[in-house]
């Protein structure tokens, strides 16, 4: 199934900008609009739930991308590629 | 009205759970972003509140209410010298200086990690200490204490314990409901 958009542009930005890094996106429930999963696919793997009705998208879109950055998990298959 | 960004660690719920996110959003925490990072529930706060105590106070006791066991409030208490520099916008050299007492005297003692070349501080205490020295402004050392005062309560209480702590805490505002606001007389 293709990902729908976000409704807000800042929160869509945040997820294209998770995605150019490997992160997938899976629909979520209720009051989460999806989860992202970044490249490691076990339970040690990062995830971060993006909300449908963020009280503050730009704040919310911030977050997001900060917890992509705090992510090591893609920085590590990046290394074993250059490899 | 300010905004305050701050950390809450959490464990104790499943992040695979269908419920998991609805659990924090129907809490109040819809002014957070959720995510799982090391084994660790983070849920980063952007709260507008009248006070940082009024702000983290009341997002600690909406994670516990959501159902998760908190487990600190960051920015951490327990910083390395590199930290510090960042925290207090200051070199390496000038906070090697306060250390050595070649600047400054009786700079807080490192209280972890004493046998390794990466020792810890307390940031409550050396926040004092810079502010005392001038090197930080007043409203970052309250904080800094305010964030070890919760910190401490989060490491000695079981939940009910600590919720009725923090419920004590809770600044009155013009916000809180009527219901809330103690008698006055």
């Amino acid at each position: 199934m293709a990902r729908p958009r976000h409704s807000k542009k800042e929160v869509e930005a945040a997820v294209v900008y998770a995605e150019a890094r490997g992160w997938r996106w899976r629909k979520g429930e209720g009051h989460c609009w999806g989860r992202l999963k970044c490249t490691r696919p076990d339970r040690q793997g990062c995830q971060i739930s993006v909300n449908s009705t963020p009280r503050n998208a730009v704040n919310h879109a911030r977050a997001i991308v900060r917890a992509v950055d705090h992510c090591w998990h893609g920085d590590e298959e990046l290394c074993d590629a250059d490899i | 009205m300010q905004t305050f960004n701050f950390l809450v660690v959490a464990t104790g719920l499943d992040p695979e759970a269908d419920d998991f996110e609805d659990r924090f959003f129907e809490a109040g925490c819809d002014d957070a972003t959720l995510s799982f990072q090391k084994g660790l529930i983070l849920v980063a706060f952007d709260r507008e509140a009248d006070s940082l105590e009024e702000a983290v106070v009341s997002a600690v006791l909406e994670v516990l209410r959501a159902g998760a066991t908190v487990r600190r409030v960051e920015p951490d208490e327990l910083v390395s010298q590199a930290d510090i520099g960042r925290r207090a916008d200051l070199t390496r050299a000038a906070i090697s200086n306060y250390i050595a007492g070649t600047r400054g005297d009786n700079f807080p003692l490192p209280v972890a990690k004493i046998a390794t070349d990466n020792p810890l501080w307390r940031w409550s205490e050396v926040a004092h200490w810079l502010h005392a020295f001038d090197r930080l402004d007043a409203e970052e050392a309250a904080k800094a204490v305010l964030i070890g005062r919760i910190n401490d309560l989060i490491a000695h209480c079981d939940a009910d314990v600590l919720c009725h702590a923090l419920e004590d805490m809770m600044p009155v505002t013009t916000h809180s409901p009527p219901s809330r606001r103690p008698v006055v007389g």
